[in-house]
């Protein structure tokens, strides 16, 4: 009645919710809080100073060297040269291409899969959340090589499928056909977990008003769950295409040469032969500069409708079964049977022999052995070096998203959405050089220190972390925070105890990944670790570094890392991110 | 309010922890400020870019020849990440040694990385640096490899470089070569190919080629049988043989590219007399034989005898480029390249 006589008014109440439409807190809320400088601002001018001196302060000297040629003036000839070079031009082609391809393919294979789980009432939910969680992570090396492996020309499956007189379209997977493959296969994950708790989140009477119209099932996915999971899928698509673009080791595996820009840029920051700073850090810029591109698009497409419920009812999960349910568990099963096939091999060939880098097909317990006499007390230094970066991450993550999706600054908040992005695209070698000439003299000297290892692991998931706690976020409705704040709770208060909650299990799911990226960190590692700051993966790394080294003992101790990770990271999940919650 | 306060609690345990790190600066093998300038005793840091298949038997060998002297191994993705390590600690260094790639690589880094030092042992090496900068400890080189069971008959293995610009190459498997950009061997087999036959070579050779980007996707590429023809190092070659691989190697008859493995004390180093202990005992005549016999490398030494079954290196025509063109200004030499590799596709 009240309501209705506001309308009449013409003005607006603040319990108006409509999908669709932008919303901003209404006038009288805003004047009641203008009055202090909101704890939200000053949140934000710190994080401002953190971010800009770990992560920009650190890569400037990439600047500085993009825009100064030989005679130390400043000059944009890098770019130029940069753009006239006809192998960094196929590179950029190839790069865009593969990327948006592969993230299209990825997206499409993971949504319908993320939809199957989300909607329906399938047996061992949790599992397979856990095991999409652990197939974020290839193991490093022996991921990519494990295609080549199967699928090469000299591979596995290629030989056995020829002798049972099957051809397959392909002599070998080595080519740009097989980085999509492979990135395919390895990104999809990140893109199902996104969208799985998009789609967990949407505001079941939606679905109820539609039937109360009549809508078909079918119509009501296409028209109302899939354009709310919208941000997830935007984002989603935007983190695996930028995984991919930026993605150097798979197609230095199975590019064949393919040129590609990451691996171009790599070399002329660290060739052995020839390097040229320069040119690396002004294609290092461009491709920053395409990230945000991409990142400003992705920004537009959440920003231009509110997709946020202010419901909290629990989405109910649809009771299947007969043909259609095992078609559902088929489909489940081959997506994450198809990302797990790295992860297969590198078991598999832990219990085979490798002399001086040749598989032998005898099998053998002699890689464990080795292994226990070795570096077992590493595992617990790259857990705990992780853990600890997790924890730093999730907090700035959470508190980013937050400025980001809410309170919209009008610089802070672009800038620290453009400054938390920056560590994805720059690659982990030239990340760690940024770190050390920023910190091995002068005030701080962080070099030999544990504390470097922490900071390169912050500094590179931030991102991932960020973006998907911010996918989580666009789909609460400020509505509820203001609800809490117009009762008198204050802003953090409110933040605290209702939206929190309400994102919890993002914040899992994105802290456990970004967990499992952190304990599988190579690239950074091997160029900021001292002894005894010892991780798994540089253990690993030394044991399969040249192509004569004992691959078995790596093998070997790759599964144990990842054993000694995905079995906590079960109970975790189980205990914070239960489908019986939120 | 009872999960505020576990949160809490972690979150406190957690900074607790980072601040406790920080204070941690790394203990680098027993780090006693008295010990330093002792020859035979403390500790040396030694960055690495070595597989364990070649420090293992070394390291061993050293911890016995000096008991006191505490090594610590940190290992690098390549020569180039090394020396880029290298470079930007250069500051601050962390390492003491830097051992690992060849001696083209040091020459080109920057004059303030490595340290200038005479050791005893330089006198009986093959080659010295004239900088005194690296120091040879191995030398290698470079073979044409040819996938047995993709070339099946014999007479068609090529013996010379000048093979390789047959056209029936292209169809026949294609030749993998790791683009020199990436790879210093392939570098050296650039200029070994130019010094002898110009760079017209490329025009023959290149259609006929698979450029990958890295050696070890040219040592895979042939052994795996994805080409037919490659280029492998003749320690590696001959370990894959021994252990079965479908591989002939063949030492070109009209030129043999190679290049010396090399070891170098950092400027600047911690605890530069047990550095120079280390690269001068990597040069010693019984650490070569280790090389020879363990690792299965030609030894920079000349009183030691080459592995058994590589032959001797008089009887190979050696290529010896100019380093007057290849060594000065790499970034040209690779520019042509390119454009040899542009124009052949």
């Amino acid at each position: 009645m009240q309501t209705q006589q506001l309308h009449e008014r013409g003005q607006r109440v603040d319990t108006d919710v409509v999908p669709g439409r932008k919303q901003k807190p209404s006038r009288t809320l805003r004047k009641r809080f203008s009055r202090r400088p909101s704890v939200w601002f000053l949140v934000a001018l710190g994080l401002l100073l953190l971010l800009s001196s770990t992560i920009v302060f650190p890569q400037l000297r990439l600047v500085q060297e993009a825009f100064t040629t030989d005679d130390g003036a400043f000059s944009l000839g890098n770019f130029i040269q940069f753009f006239l070079t006809p192998r960094f031009q196929e590179a950029i082609v190839n790069s865009l291409l593969i990327a948006l391809i592969a993230g299209l393919l990825a997206c499409a294979v993971a949504v319908p899969a993320a939809y199957i789980l989300a909607q329906y009432d399938l047996p061992n939910r949790n599992g397979f959340l856990t095991l999409a969680t652990m197939a974020t992570v290839s193991p490093p090396f022996l991921g990519a090589y494990a295609w080549v492996l199967l699928l090469g020309r000299g591979g596995i499956l290629t030989v056995q499928l020829r002798e049972w007189g099957i051809t397959l379209p392909f002599e070998t997977i080595i080519g740009p056909g097989g980085i999509v493959w492979v990135t395919v296969w390895a990104t999809q994950a990140l893109v199902f977990l996104l969208a799985y708790d998009a789609f967990r989140a949407i505001d079941p009477t939606l679905d109820e008003a539609a039937a109360s119209v009549g809508a078909e099932p079918w119509r009501t996915r296409i028209g109302i769950v899939l354009p709310m999971a919208i941000p997830a899928l935007v984002t989603g698509f935007y983190m695996s295409s930028m995984k991919i673009f930026t993605d150097f080791g798979t197609p230095l595996i199975i590019g064949g040469g393919t040129p590609t820009l990451p691996t171009a840029v790599y070399y002329e920051f660290l060739s052995e032969v020839s390097t040229n700073p320069a040119i690396a850090s002004a294609a290092s810029l461009v491709m920053l500069g395409i990230a945000c591109i991409a990142l400003a698009l992705q920004q537009w497409v959440l920003r231009r409708r509110t997709y946020a419920s202010v419901s909290v009812r629990r989405r109910p999960l649809q009771p299947v079964s007969g043909a259609k349910r095992a078609l559902m568990l088929a489909y489940l099963g081959v997506v994450f049977g198809l990302s797990f096939v790295p992860h297969a091999v590198v078991v598999g060939t832990s219990f085979l022999t490798w002399r001086s880098g040749i598989l032998k097909w005898v099998p053998t317990l002699d890689n464990y052995q080795r292994l226990f006499g070795e570096h077992l007390g590493t595992i617990l230094i790259s857990l705990v070096l992780a853990a600890i970066a997790c924890v730093f991450c999730v907090i700035v993550a959470v508190l980013v998203s937050y400025l980001t999706v809410r309170k919209r600054y009008a610089v802070i908040s672009p800038a620290l959405n453009v400054i938390t992005m920056i560590p994805y695209i720059i690659p982990g070698t030239v990340l760690a050089i940024g770190l050390i000439l920023s910190f091995s003299s002068g005030p701080l000297i962080l070099t030999g220190t544990a504390t470097i290892l922490v900071l390169a692991y912050f500094v590179r998931r931030l991102p991932y972390i960020t973006k998907s706690i911010e996918a989580a976020l666009t789909q609460v409705h400020p509505a509820l925070e203001e609800a809490a704040m117009s009762v008198g709770a204050k802003p953090m208060r409110a933040f605290r105890q209702i939206t929190l909650p309400l994102i919890r299990p993002a914040v899992v799911s994105g802290g456990t990944v970004g967990f499992l990226q952190m304990v599988t960190e190579l690239s950074a590692t091997i160029m900021l670790y001292s002894v005894p700051f010892i991780t798994m993966t540089v253990v690993i790394f030394t044991n399969a570094m040249q192509p004569a080294s004992p691959m078995g003992v790596a093998s070997a101790t790759t599964v144990v890392l990842m054993l000694s990770v995905y079995i906590p990271l079960y109970f975790v999940r189980k205990k914070f991110a239960s489908v019986t919650s939120i | 309010m009872k999960n505020n306060r576990k949160v809490g609690a972690f979150i406190g345990v957690t900074l607790a922890a980072s601040l406790a790190l920080t204070g941690c600066s790394a203990i680098t093998g027993g780090q006693s400020d008295a010990g330093d300038d002792k020859v035979d005793s403390g500790a040396v840091v030694v960055y690495v870019a070595h597989g364990p298949e070649v420090t293992d038997p070394i390291i061993a060998a050293f911890r016995k020849a000096y008991p006191d002297i505490k090594v610590t191994l940190i290992a690098s993705p390549g020569t180039g990440e090394l020396i880029g390590r290298v470079e930007s600690e250069a500051a601050n260094p962390l390492g003491d040694v830097a051992w690992g790639g060849s001696s083209e690589n040091y020459d080109a880094a920057s004059g303030k990385a490595f340290a200038s030092v005479e050791l005893e042992n330089d006198a009986d090496t093959v080659v010295q640096d004239p900088n005194h900068k690296w120091h040879a400890t191995d030398v290698l080189f470079q073979t044409i490899a040819v996938n047995t069971e993709r070339v099946t008959n014999e007479s068609d293995y090529p013996t010379t470089f000048q093979d390789l610009t047959d056209p029936r190459w292209k169809d026949a498997g294609g030749i993998v070569f790791a683009n020199p950009r990436s790879s210093g061997t392939s570098y050296s087999l650039l200029s070994a190919m130019v010094s002898t036959y110009g760079w017209a070579f490329f025009d023959g050779f290149l259609p006929n080629a698979k450029v990958v980007d890295g050696s070890s996707q040219m040592f895979q590429g042939v052994r795996t049988g994805e080409y037919a023809v490659g280029f492998i190092n003749e320690d590696l070659a001959a370990t894959w043989v021994a252990e079965g691989a479908p591989l002939k190697v063949i030492y070109p008859e009209d030129t043999v590219s190679n290049q010396i493995g090399v070891a170098a004390v950092i400027a600047g180093a911690k605890h530069t007399k047990p550095a120079e202990t280390f690269v001068n005992f990597l040069m010693s005549k019984d650490t070569q034989q280790i090389m020879v016999d363990e690792v299965g490398r030609r030894s920079a030494r000349a009183d030691v005898a080459p592995p058994a079954g590589l032959p001797d290196a008089s009887k190979l025509n050696l290529a010896t480029p100019d380093p007057a063109v290849f060594a000065v200004d790499k970034e040209s030499v690779l520019v042509k390249f390119d454009e040899k590799l542009a124009s052949s596709k």
